[in-house]
């Protein structure tokens, strides 16, 4: 056994079966009961009639929907705040369907717990966070495969999109992914040097640095840049670095915690605003975070860049499933995930995060309106497209088997 | 036995006590008021169910959960010592010895700088109108946001901070103090900041308790202000200075903010291993550590009780 570790036995059943012991005791109506709290949206009048394609966009009239399940007035979308284009008045204005959006964390741990113990599967129609959570998600019946000939966008999906992540399972879509980036570090020109002669997350580690560089307070894409390094680099033998094993664990971590009692570390930050002054107030000069955070920097006079690492780019998606109230509501939920695949969410999530949507319908929106920058849109679609297509940078898997362990040993670095 | 409290006699011999409003009370009512035990009992009913409700229940539920067994998705009620087994063969419990020592640190810190706000207040000007309502400043920071308030410390001791810019005009520094955040020294400094008014309320209280004539006497034997404080004013007002020691240790074993954003990962507290285990969907393992906690505090409890005893408390 690793040193420090926590005692645990998973035996071999399988995690169906781990459920049905848990059997939804009181951590269902602890943690996993909170996802009730977080305030789905009403189911609307639920009816027998006929259904037509579309209704009035005033809200009041449920919607009518063909064979999939009961009409809704409103659907409720519960998801990490990358995916909310933060106006959905066009799906609604097209459906006559309101949507009611509530926040999630990008937390693997949580998002599973709020859906298989807790409620969130039964209060939410969609629920939107990391993509490579869908194989568990799948194997505890908490989500339901989209028929993809009732998604007419689909066909416009980038490949490297749709080949990403497990989102396939048993021949069947379940997550469709409609933000997704390649993650590195963010560092300041002026201190660091010059983008051309920088090209290694050895940044992070360099002692010209010690005491000014960061690491992220979750693992959800740290972990895979360290492993990234150390595999690149020959500095340790890691096996997995999607589906890290325990030993592979240890190694990221005890190479990270040699690095933090040498003293290299400044700081473990969560959070955008911190992100952001960590960078802006110089109180780092290099730190692994979020693509988002050099552009903000640049907003705000500072040269910034972002790390074009040869080991390779940690890679993530984040997309909608349908739930179980989702899969009652087929239909409408349906239509929803096809919006989002759609010309105006894609040019906007692009333009507001510089992330990659999911297809080519957003530069084609954009050419065609005066509120986006095609050219940008473009260029960061290409950008990003190119670090899924590359054959160094590693889609990690947010929920493997090791996640328990993953958790207990990521925080015995941060504490 | 229960004590039968009535009058049998029908004397009219009450002894000081008036069984009026006793015997006009219904005959079938009667004997429930007469006895004292059942009267008692009824007395704190009331009270136990609210405490139980509250308090006990809570506290059951983490020592039930304390014992689950770990399953990937949740646990199952049972009995295990594998939660507490997790603790004790981890780096948590080193963690928890750093939330201990940071505790008595604070107390510390808390009478240090809190014992003579409060006598200033307490004693010194304890007859000026202002008194009041400046010590009423110190409870302004509660009306913010705890977040918001700690996370403001960072404009003060960043590296272009406050602090830091002010040392580096006087030419004190040439460059950044980097401990000043992110250390050891940035979360006590938070920490005090926060806990700094549990310790001069109590105290505060205690001493403006302290008799003028008492005071008075001290100086008149010769004793000097020192002498006063050290021989009248600190014994007095033990039974404050303990609880507000006992509320900043308290609050220090539950302190997750402060560690998380002014550590900066280099110093943590129990409270933040238990929230890493709560987010990471081991209830079991946060309902172990925490239930080590509120043992321990209990044994420091009794550990008082044995040594001076709690009555000392109630003196205040």
């Amino acid at each position: 056994m690793a040193p420090n570790s926590d005692t645990e036995n998973h035996g071999d059943e399988s995690r169906r079966g781990f459920l049905k012991l848990a059997g939804g005791v009181a951590g269902a109506s602890t943690v996993g009961g909170l996802a009730g709290c977080l305030g789905g949206g009403g189911d609307g009048d639920e009816g027998d009639e006929d259904q037509t394609e579309e209704t009035e966009a005033d809200g009041d009239q449920d919607t009518q929907t063909d064979d999939g399940g009961d009409s809704v007035s409103e659907l409720s979308y519960w998801g990490v705040g990358t995916t909310n284009p933060e106006d959905w008045s066009g799906f609604e204005d097209e459906t006559g369907i309101s949507v009611n959006y509530s926040a999630a964390a990008w937390s693997p741990g949580e998002t599973v717990t709020k859906l298989v113990q807790g409620t969130a599967s039964e209060n939410f129609h969609l629920a939107g966070n990391d993509t490579t959570l869908t194989s568990v998600l799948h194997e505890q019946d908490v989500i339901h495969p989209t028929d993809l000939q009732d998604l007419p966008n689909w066909e416009h999906v980038y490949d490297e999109v749709k080949n990403s992540g497990p989102t396939e399972i048993e021949g069947e879509q379940h997550s469709l992914s409609s933000v997704q980036n390649g993650d590195s570090v963010a560092y300041l020109t002026d201190e660091v040097g010059d983008p051309g002669s920088i090209d290694s997350y050895g940044i992070l580690f360099d002692e010209e640095f010690k005491g000014k560089t960061s690491l992220e307070a979750g693992w959800a894409t740290a972990f895979h840049k360290v492993a990234l390094y150390l595999q690149h680099n020959n500095m340790a033998d890691i096996e997995n670095i999607e589906d890290p094993t325990e030993a592979d664990i240890d190694a990221v971590v005890d190479f990270l915690l040699e690095q933090k009692n040498d003293g290299q570390f400044r700081t473990f930050w969560s959070g955008w605003q911190t992100a952001v002054n960590l960078l802006s107030k110089k109180e780092v000069v290099a730190m692994d975070t979020w693509e988002p955070v050099v552009f903000a920097l640049r907003d705000e006079g500072m040269n910034a860049e972002y790390l074009e690492p040869k080991e390779g780019y940690s890679l993530w998606a984040i997309g909608p499933w349908l739930t179980n109230k989702g899969a009652e509501n087929r239909d409408a939920a349906e239509d929803l995930v096809n919006w989002m695949m759609g010309g105006w969410y894609n040019a906007q999530i692009t333009t507001i995060r510089g992330y990659l949507s999911s297809s080519e319908l957003g530069i084609d929106y954009a050419e065609d309106s005066e509120d986006f920058d095609a050219e940008f849109i473009e260029q960061r679609h290409e950008e990003v497209r190119g670090r899924f297509s590359d054959d160094v940078s590693v889609f990690g898997n947010r929920y493997p088997e090791t996640f328990s362990y993953m958790n207990s040993q990521w925080n015995r670095l941060t504490s | 036995m229960a004590h039968d409290n009535s009058n049998p006699t029908g004397s009219g011999d009450r002894s000081g006590v008036d069984f009026s409003a006793q015997q006009r009370l219904p005959a079938v009512i009667r004997p429930l008021v007469d006895n004292d035990r059942l009267r008692f009992s009824l007395q704190v009913l009331p009270w136990l169910s609210i405490l139980g409700l509250f308090v006990f229940l809570p506290l059951a539920a983490i020592f039930v959960w304390s014992v689950a067994i770990p399953q990937p998705f949740g646990f199952e009620l049972g009995f295990t010592l594998e939660n507490y087994q997790a603790f004790f063969d981890s780096y948590r419990v080193d963690t928890f010895w750093t939330t201990i020592k940071e505790g008595v640190v604070q107390v510390a810190l808390a009478l240090v700088f809190g014992f003579p706000i409060a006598y200033y207040a307490g004693v010194l000007k304890r007859d000026s109108k202002y008194t009041f309502p400046l010590m009423l400043l110190f409870a302004i920071p509660f009306l913010t946001s705890y977040i918001l308030r700690t996370l403001s410390w960072i404009s003060f001791l960043g590296s272009d901070g406050v602090f830091n810019s002010i040392l580096l005009f006087a030419g004190v520094i040439n460059e950044p103090l980097g401990w000043l955040l992110y250390s050891t020294f940035a979360v006590r400094l938070g920490m005090l900041a926060s806990y700094l008014p549990f310790m001069i309320f109590p105290a505060w209280l205690a001493m403006s308790r302290i008799d003028d004539e008492i005071l008075h006497a001290s100086a008149d034997l010769g004793g000097s202000p020192l002498a006063t404080i050290r021989h009248v004013v600190i014994p007095l007002s033990i039974p404050g200075l303990l609880i507000g020691a006992v509320f900043v240790f308290v609050g220090v074993l539950g302190e997750s903010v402060v560690p998380v954003l002014l550590g900066g990962g280099n110093i943590s507290l129990i409270a933040t291993i238990i929230d890493n285990a709560v987010n990471s969907a081991r209830l079991p393992l946060a309902s172990a550590i925490s239930a080590i906690v509120l043992l321990f505090a209990v044994a420091l409890l009794l550990a008082w009780e044995y040594v001076y005893g709690l009555k000392t408390v109630g003196e205040i």
